[in-house]
């Protein structure tokens, strides 16, 4: 269409903002208003239940291997010693014994 | 209603909101509560109470404070909140007083501090409706406790008599033990119907009267008397009927006695029977005396209200759930969710789907304090007027944008319905009317801790029908065994709901009463037994059922989620069962203040801890779930990681000298836990991983990182299911026990995770899907793909089309006189004000800045300069400040740390007092802010000086925490209830001309369609007339135009103008008796026109002038508009003319623009904003990225200038960068004061100092211009040195419309907004 143009939603308060207000103002504990079915995203959200999700430090797969591999790639290159056919098959049992896997 | 004032307990101050430049109270509002009765009751209306927040600034001195300094008492808590009045109201309220017969609301005893905390939210928890049972001159309330804990003596150790004082029989004393648990309360009918709210009743009635035939206005002199009595009547038996079937959420409670009750009350037959005024469990009552004993106890009055009432309703199925069935959620709940989002795909693009869409998921769905306007005005446009009406389309984004979050989060939505108690039932059954008899269900509650919480039950109706009809009356319930309540779904009947995933559905009509049977063999066994029985029954029966081989039960909606749980609870696998744990009371240590320790507890409970242990449970099962899920190239390296991250973790432990955050299994044991041996099972895989690039036969590789990432996998779960889900319990539990979470094992968890989740952590983000924004994830497992699919489908997902506002103006002419437009627009520009301090407000609290969290001091100096101090410490309580608002005899003295680590703590602050004892002290006081800094420039001043800043004696006030004096809430109501009020007053014949005065303007059309949906309703069932331009180039659709009505149909047409540049423009097609289709004209840019491809019947009259036509939209011609017919619709491009001229780019667009705008071209102007329009839309429908800008250097082929246009272009494009440096600005000294003001209001320091900056370079230029170094800039002053760059100017510009929309200014600076290079 010719007249496509962006429109984001509206900045005014909406459905959800009064929900999420009033999820703040309710004289009910976090616990009581996830047992009477609010949303735990919903009150994650409405900042009722807080998170505590600060992963400073971290890095995802992809950053751990690239970094890996950079590291790997500024030494030099050694032949690993590859263990022993019974180092190995030692090392399988023991993990079996770890602990049962369900 | 109680008004209670809002206040920063720190400082004291009563807490304001500034409306229409006038400051009022901000003040929360209850209506009612208990509280609202017990100071009615007891002449205390005009006690004030005051509410402030529990932060985690806030100490017990800030309490005593307040009782010193401001005569507020703290009496009681509810979360972050805490309630202070006046000393005698706070006496009253918390010991009583025997001597004026006034009882306290919890017992004044050695447990009052826990009461006020533990159930600190009753006395003030709010009702749609309330009564009062009062006694009467002959009769007192009687009230029947009942403990169904005791087998003994449930009713006391009186003989439990009927209403004619005969004893009852053992049989009728069992069947009313079980409709009674914990939370229960039965009343006769008529006082469930006292709490009926009015609006029920209206509503009730409207419908019986309509039955009868008879209208709803009984005033009406036309209607006869006796039809109208019968049908007033029928009406009072439908709300008997009513009344009988609800069931409420109720607080309770006399001023007779301390205590309050909650519960569920439903009106029962019992209370009849019995001759009493409710019967209540024990479980209800809360901090009583021990005066409620079970018996019959008689009563003054019994005050109830009526919460939320009982309805059947949805629940949303998020991770908390899905976790724990990984397997089903990829292969059933992820499927389903592709389903929607594909659809939503389809309909987000298409505004008559899209309303479709709307209509169908709003309808039914509607908060009835709070009517959907636009759902309205959507129903009634049944030629799609609207389409492509922005106001519109920002609401339908709206909605769009929930859903995609919702589908990305959660997806599905199942039953729900409020527990009730019944004994009647086994304890592998329940009974919802809404569902199947024999449905097989798994149901849970929230917070779900573990696998083990998901009951897996059948539906049986019949039990319940049988034996009590008058329960299975009751809507909106699910009826629970005692069993299988407390110990598996930990759910009492206070109005807790429940989940129900319906897993299988019966093909007989007895499946209950056969599996009954069959359940017959193991009755004698205890509960837990039978029901592990009954699972594997469950089990086998759908196995048998898969194989074949029982045709009773076939799949229902979640076969796979149910069948999961089924297998997760199998005793060879199933998590540990959650211990709860013993609550320890909130304690009053001897001679503690009854306020200290009341606020001691409050202090220790005000952060739930909910959310953070949940959280973490879902990150773990998330990571967990990956290691078994993830593909396998990706398995090596995340083993690698994980082993490596425990490594690390064990090394850090063993730093920590001997306080170790690793759970020994002595300890775990000592908790209750398994020995778990995570220490030992982290270092075993720390050196798998360690030397896994040693094994070289890649079989052996491939088992050694698959085997060890499952146990990695197990490891993590194991905490989980075990430490993880107890801590959530008590999570649950700790605002009624001392004894919160475990620190350590919270700690342990967090470090157990070795990769972020990024899904939860942007989960919340504002700005999820808008734009090209989407939830994001970072692991590889079914939760996370279930994000993916959406997002996927997101990004192929088009946006609505958009017309301008004009085109709209039409549906609402102008019809209202100057005054009645001029208020109408005071109006809306108010409320836009209004809704622009929530909306900075909230923007601004979402950054979680830590200083907004705190009060700050704002000094004055002798000579009138200001400064503020933030991050005030007060450790030790001895700072003079917390109500300084006067001239002082301190001493600030403010230096420079070289080594802070941000501009904020650069400049610390000392202030030199003297404290109570006489005695010169000096103290750390906090940090000059950064903008107050630069302003005074304090750096070079300490510097010059070499010594500290010194500032005797100044004036000092002290101001609460920015995110206090901005609740954004208490704005968002305000400027509600503003534009309710405004609304309200308009006297109903003005109503249509005030809406006719806000279509005018663009900024008020969408006050206009939020307030007067009703008449927009009425405007778009017609069409207004359509002007039609340019016929006079269609002489054969002309002569083809009938003369009475004729069939058009919407359509576009494209066409090349002088300037050689492409237009598309909406037209009109004749529709001849043949098929054949004529394009007559364009439709004027300010008519409205319908969707493209809608086919009408209109009349049409060619205008003298013969060039335009008028047309009138009779019908929509109701055959169908295929999409091959729109394609059709729509005219060929002039394909030829594509690359033939010069295509410019976003960057000299701006340059010209800027040319023209500088010499005021405004015809220019348009025209550029024009060609920039078709370059914005070419870049989005190129890239799909609908929200950025194209980049500065952006051309596309089918945007071109003819050479002469472009000539034109170029020439001004070089005059511009000859005159000014092309994206920059050359502020004046005016602008930058109205910046900084505007920067000061929204607290927004980095950029204030960023003004300041340049504020100084720019005093420094006209001193040496001029070299007076004392003068004043003039406002218009600027200089030609002294530029913004292209991002600074953005942000003044934004910074000023922004300002502007708040304020309803109009300027040029809009206009140029037009250009999109500003926006």
């Amino acid at each position: 269409m010719p007249y496509a143009r962006r429109t984001t939603p509206t900045t005014e308060p909406g459905e959800q903002d009064f929900h999420l207000a009033s999820l703040r103002q309710s004289s009910d504990t976090p616990a009581d208003l996830l047992a009477q079915g609010e949303s735990f995203e919903d009150l994650l959200a409405s900042g009722v239940l807080s998170d505590d999700l600060d992963s400073e430090g971290l890095e995802t797969t992809e950053e751990f291997i690239a970094r890996t591999e950079r590291e790997k790639a500024s030494q030099p290159a050694v032949e690993p010693e590859y263990l022993s056919d019974e180092e190995v098959d030692e090392m399988i049992a023991k993990t079996r014994a770890l602990w049962p896997i369900k | 209603m109680l008004q209670i004032s809002r206040i920063d307990i720190k400082t004291g101050a009563e807490l304001k909101a500034t409306v229409g430049g006038v400051q009022q109270p901000q003040e929360k509002l209850v209506e009612n509560s208990y509280l609202e009765h017990w100071l009615k009751k007891h002449q205390l209306v005009d006690s004030q109470l005051y509410v402030g927040r529990i932060t985690q600034y806030v100490d017990d001195v800030d309490r005593q404070r307040l009782e010193e300094v401001d005569n507020k008492v703290f009496i009681f808590s509810n979360g972050e909140d805490a309630y202070f009045t006046d000393p005698d109201t706070a006496r009253l309220i918390t010991q009583g007083d025997p001597s004026r017969e006034i009882s306290p609301i919890y017992a004044d005893d050695r447990e009052s501090p826990h009461n006020f905390v533990a159930y600190g939210g009753l006395p003030l928890s709010d009702g749609k409706t309330y009564t009062v049972v009062s006694s009467t001159p002959t009769r007192r309330v009687q009230i029947l406790i009942v403990n169904s804990n005791s087998k003994e003596q449930p009713f006391g150790d009186q003989p439990l008599l009927d209403k004619d004082g005969r004893p009852t029989s053992r049989q009728q004393r069992v069947d009313l033990l079980k409709k009674i648990g914990d939370g229960t309360m039965l009343l006769p009918e008529p006082t469930i119907k006292d709490l009926i709210t009015p609006e029920k009743r209206e509503e009730i009635t409207a419908r019986a009267l309509e039955k009868a035939g008879v209208s709803a206005d009984i005033t009406s002199i036309t209607q006869e008397a006796d039809q109208l009595e019968s049908a007033l009547d029928a009406a009072e038996r439908a709300i008997d009927d009513y009344a009988s079937r609800l069931v409420t959420q109720f607080r309770a409670a006399t001023p007779d006695l301390p205590g309050v009750l909650k519960g569920t009350a439903t009106a029962s037959i019992w209370c009849d029977r019995l001759n009493v005024d409710a019967i209540v469990s024990i479980d209800d009552i809360k901090g009583d005396s021990e005066q409620f004993q079970p018996g019959i106890i008689e009563l003054d009055e019994l005050w109830i209200n009526s919460k939320e009432v009982a309805e059947y309703g949805q629940q949303a199925v998020g991770a908390q759930v899905k976790s724990f069935v990984p397997e089903a959620t990829l292969r059933e709940l992820t499927p389903q969710v592709e389903r929607q989002v594909a659809e939503l795909a389809e309909v987000a693009s298409d505004h008559i789907k899209l309303k479709q869409h709307y209509i169908k998921e709003k309808d039914g769905r509607q908060d009835v304090d709070r009517p959907d306007p636009l759902l309205k005005v959507l129903e009634a446009d049944r030629f799609n007027q609207l389409t492509g009406f922005s106001k519109v389309n920002k609401e339908l984004n709206r909605h769009l944008q929930g859903e995609w979050k919702f589908n990305a989060l959660q997806g599905i939505r199942v039953p729900s319905a409020i527990a009730q108690n019944h004994d009647g039932l086994e304890a592998w059954e329940v009974c919802n009317k809404q569902l199947d008899h024999g449905a097989i269900l798994s149901v849970y509650r929230s917070p779900f801790p573990s696998a083990t919480a998901a009951g897996i039950v059948i539906n049986n109706k019949n039990a319940i029908g049988e034996g009590d009809p008058e329960a299975l009356r009751k809507e909106g319930v699910i009826y629970l065994p005692p069993w299988l309540a407390e110990n598996v779904l930990i759910t009492d009947y206070d109005g807790d709901r429940n989940g129900c995933i319906e897993g299988y559905e019966p093909t007989v009509d007895d499946l209950p009463e056969q599996l009954r049977l069959e359940m017959k063999k193991v009755e004698n066994l205890e509960p837990e037994e039978q029901y592990e029985a009954w699972r594997s029954l469950v089990g086998k029966t759908i196995n048998a059922m898969e194989k074949g081989e029982d045709s009773r039960i076939a799949p229902g909606a979640y076969p796979l989620v149910v069948k999961e749980f089924i297998e997760k609870n199998d005793p060879k696998v199933r998590p540990p069962q959650i211990a709860k744990r013993e609550k320890v009371k909130h304690s009053w240590k001897q001679n503690e203040p009854r306020a200290e320790a009341t606020f001691r507890a409050a202090r220790a409970v005000a952060a739930d801890k909910i959310g953070e242990v949940s959280n973490l449970s879902m990150v773990l099962q998330a990571l967990a779930s990956e290691m078994l899920y993830t593909p396998e190239e990706k398995q090596a390296g995340l083993l690698k990681q994980v082993a490596g991250h425990y490594a690390g973790l064990l090394e850090k432990d063993k730093a920590e000298n001997g306080a170790s955050f690793i759970p020994t299994d002595d300890w775990l044991k000592e908790q209750g836990f398994q020995a778990y041996r995570f220490r030992e099972r982290m270092e075993w895989i720390s050196k798998v991983g360690r030397r896994i690039d040693k094994v070289r036969d890649p079989l052996a590789r491939r088992v050694l990182i698959k085997e060890n990432l499952q146990q990695a996998s197990a490891l993590v779960m194991d905490f989980v299911n075990g430490p993880n889900a107890a801590q959530l319990q008590a999570a649950v539990d700790s605002k009624k026990s001392q004894e919160g979470i475990n620190a350590l094992l919270h700690r342990f968890g967090k470090a157990l995770r070795h990769k972020p989740d990024l899904l939860r952590e942007t989960q919340k983000l504002p700005q999820n899907y808008t734009g090209n924004q989407t939830i994001l994830t970072s692991t590889e497992e079914p939760i996370a793909w279930s994000t993916e699919a959406v997002n996927e489908a997101y990004q192929d997902a088009q946006q609505l089309p958009e017309l301008p506002n004009k085109a709209f103006k039409d549906l609402v002419p102008k019809d209202c006189t100057p005054a009645q437009e001029s208020r109408a627009l005071k109006m809306a520009l108010a409320y836009n004000q209004l809704v622009n301090s929530w909306r900075v407000a909230k923007e601004r609290l979402q950054e979680r800045r830590p200083e907004d969290q705190q009060a700050t001091l704002l000094v004055t100096t002798k000579s009138n300069r200001q400064l503020v101090i933030h991050s005030i410490e007060d450790r030790d309580s001895v700072l003079p400040i917390w109500r300084a608002n006067e001239k002082t005899d301190w001493t600030i003295k403010v230096s420079k740390n070289v080594q802070a680590e941000s501009d904020s703590t650069q400049f610390p602050a000392q202030l030199v007092f003297t404290d109570k004892a006489g005695k010169e002290r000096t103290e750390e006081l906090g940090y000059v802010s950064a903008a107050s800094a630069a302003e005074h420039n304090l750096d070079s001043r300490i510097q010059h000086w070499h010594k500290p800043l010194v500032i005797e004696s100044p004036h000092a006030k002290i101001q609460p925490p920015y995110a206090q004096e901005n609740n954004a809430d208490e704005l968002m109501a305000i400027a509600s209830r503003y534009a309710e009020t405004a609304v309200a007053q308009i006297p109903e014949e003005e109503r249509a001309a005030y809406l006719s005065a806000l279509w005018r303007e663009s900024d008020t059309m969408g006050f206009g369609l939020k307030h007067f949906p009703d008449l927009l309703a009425e405007r778009v069932v017609t069409v207004p007339e359509i002007k039609i331009a340019g016929i006079q180039y269609q002489p054969e659709a002309v002569q083809a135009i009938p003369d009475g009505e004729c069939t058009v149909r919407f359509s576009e047409y494209t066409y090349q103008t002088k300037a050689g540049i492409k237009k598309t423009s909406p037209s009109i097609s004749i529709v001849t008796s043949d098929g054949d289709e004529m394009h007559l004209g364009t439709i004027d840019a300010r008519s409205i026109h319908l969707p493209i491809g809608t086919a009408v019947t209109a009349n049409i009259t060619a205008e003298s002038s013969g060039k335009t036509a008028v047309m009138q939209v009779l019908d929509v011609v109701t055959t169908e508009v295929n999409e091959a017919a729109i394609d059709e619709a729509v005219e060929e491009p002039i394909s030829d003319q594509e690359s033939s001229g010069y295509a410019p780019t976003r960057r000299e667009l701006l340059c010209w623009a800027e040319t023209a705008v500088r010499e005021g071209d405004e015809k220019k102007v348009s025209e550029i904003i024009e060609i920039g329009t078709g370059l914005k839309l070419a870049y989005s429908e190129a890239t799909g990225d609908r929200e950025n800008k194209p980049p500065l250097d952006y051309s596309h082929p089918s945007v071109v200038l003819n050479p002469s246009t472009h000539e034109e272009m170029r020439q001004a494009v070089s005059k511009s960068s000859q005159s000014a440096k092309s994206l920059e600005y050359i502020p004046t000294n005016k602008e930058l004061s109205q910046w900084m003001q505007i920067a000061e209001d929204r607290r927004d320091t980095e950029q204030g100092i960023k003004i300041i900056q340049i504020r100084a370079k720019l005093n420094q230029a006209y001193r040496e211009e001029t070299g007076n170094l004392f003068a004043d800039l003039p406002e218009d002053y600027s200089h030609p040195d002294v530029i913004l760059d292209e991002e600074q100017h953005q942000k003044m510009v934004r910074a000023f419309e922004s300002h502007e929309t708040a304020n309803g200014i109009e300027t040029t600076r809009k206009k140029v907004k037009q250009l999109e290079f500003f926006a």
